[in-house]
């Protein structure tokens, strides 16, 4: 655990990948989908983090800089994809058994599998709001984005949500 | 309760040992490579550096203070461009780009059609010797710094900011993010847009020098036609 009393200068990038690996992970998971990519895209993030030598004021800095650099070079991994033809954005074919690798993700339930079938884009807003709690106004923030864009997207992955789950759910 | 179930499902991902291990393993070749190159260097810096101090020493009290503009992507800080005095440059951040039409019902049920927007994160610093504290102020935009020294203060944003050097983290002190809100919510209205028409900002660097002396440039920075964020020197 990272102090607030600690200087994050200070703070050793082991320090950083113990408290932020599984974020990073399953930021990445639900960007690419895919194990191999999620993987591929982790090592690149704390690469990246000690590369920079970035300096950090507070835990959340650090997080929001891990966030917003885990979802640009997720760009360059979802554009490569593009590239070997292996469509993800958008695609309403994706399915776990296609390309699920993760040996872990046999006993997710309805919920995992719906958002997965969501755009690339509603996927990020959603795992930030319900995973990472963070509120609409800091997910502008760190995504650069306008508040009514995220609400947008909030809105819209939740209309796509409804449509997919059998279950009724409660979106607070 | 979707929160519940999202939390529940996604608890299970997590990375394997063997790649944060692997991750580890990667940052220390790293490291190691680092010093490696850094001791060859060494040597050599160290002949040039006896001979420059001597020059160096004599020439100091003729030099005037000076300082370069530079721009830096938030994705790692690894691409530096310099913007250089009578010429236009592509930034390496700023990029923006509009995506897909959506809507969302406002509190009346009526739907509001807005069009995503991409903007690539980043911005501007300076490099230079003997710099005490530089002064940021945007027409129209707004900037943010990330306050190295979390025990002083937290955070600061706005249309002005003033950034002092820190020891500790050298010309880093003087990083500051910038953000064009009113592009950036230009090209997510509904309608039409050209992006070399989004408004350009205009952008005054102050920098004031250890000695007392202040240097004073201003930048304006505009999008092209692509959306790429332009930025060029121009002198009043």
């Amino acid at each position: 655990m990272i102090t607030q009393n600690a200087k994050m200068a200070d703070i050793s990038i082991e320090s950083i990948m113990q408290q932020y690996s599984d974020m990073v992970y399953r930021l990445a998971y639900a960007r690419t989908r895919n194990k191999a990519d999620a993987e591929d895209l982790f090592q690149e993030v704390f690469l990246k983090c000690h590369k920079a030598n970035q300096q950090f004021s507070s835990e959340e800095h650090c997080k929001a800089w891990l966030i917003r650099v885990t979802v640009n070079l997720s760009k360059n991994h979802l554009a490569s994809a593009w590239q070997k033809r292996i469509v993800l954005k958008g695609d309403p074919s994706w399915n776990s058994t296609k390309y699920s690798t993760s040996p872990s993700e046999n006993d997710k339930g309805e919920v995992f599998y719906a958002v997965m079938k969501l755009p690339e884009k509603y996927r990020i807003v959603i795992h930030l709001y319900y995973y990472e709690d963070y509120s609409v106004s800091e997910i502008a923030n760190i995504l650069n984005r306008k508040d009514s864009t995220v609400k947008t997207q909030l809105f819209r992955a939740r209309e796509l949500l409804k449509q997919n789950l059998k279950g009724e759910y409660d979106y607070v | 309760m979707f929160r519940k179930e999202y939390k529940k499902d996604f608890n299970s991902v997590t990375p394997d040992i063997n790649l944060v291990e692997k991750t580890k393993q990667r940052i220390n070749n790293n490291t190691a490579k680092k010093h490696s190159e850094i001791q060859k260097r060494f040597v050599a810096a160290a002949v040039a550096i006896c001979f420059l101090i001597g020059v160096g020493f004599m020439a100091s009290n003729l030099i005037k203070p000076a300082f370069a503009l530079v721009a830096f992507a938030d994705d790692g800080g690894g691409q530096l461009v310099n913007i250089e005095e009578n010429t236009q440059v592509i930034l390496p951040f700023g990029k923006i780009s509009r995506g897909e039409r959506d809507f969302y019902p406002d509190e009346t049920g009526k739907k509001v059609y807005t069009y995503d927007v991409g903007f690539d994160s980043g911005g501007i610093s300076v490099k230079g010797k003997n710099i005490s504290s530089v002064k940021y102020t945007s027409e129209i935009g707004e900037f943010r710094f990330l306050h190295p020294i979390p025990q002083r203060q937290i955070d600061a944003e706005g249309k002005e900011i003033l950034t002092t050097y820190y020891e500790e983290l050298g010309n880093k002190s003087f990083d500051v993010n910038w953000i064009p809100w009113d592009a950036i919510n230009i090209v997510s209205e509904d309608g039409s847009v050209d992006f070399a028409d989004l408004p350009s900002d205009n952008v005054t660097i102050e920098v004031f020098f250890k000695n007392g002396e202040i240097m004073i440039k201003h930048l304006k920075l505009s999008f092209n036609n692509d959306g790429n964020l332009i930025a060029k020197i121009i002198t009043k």
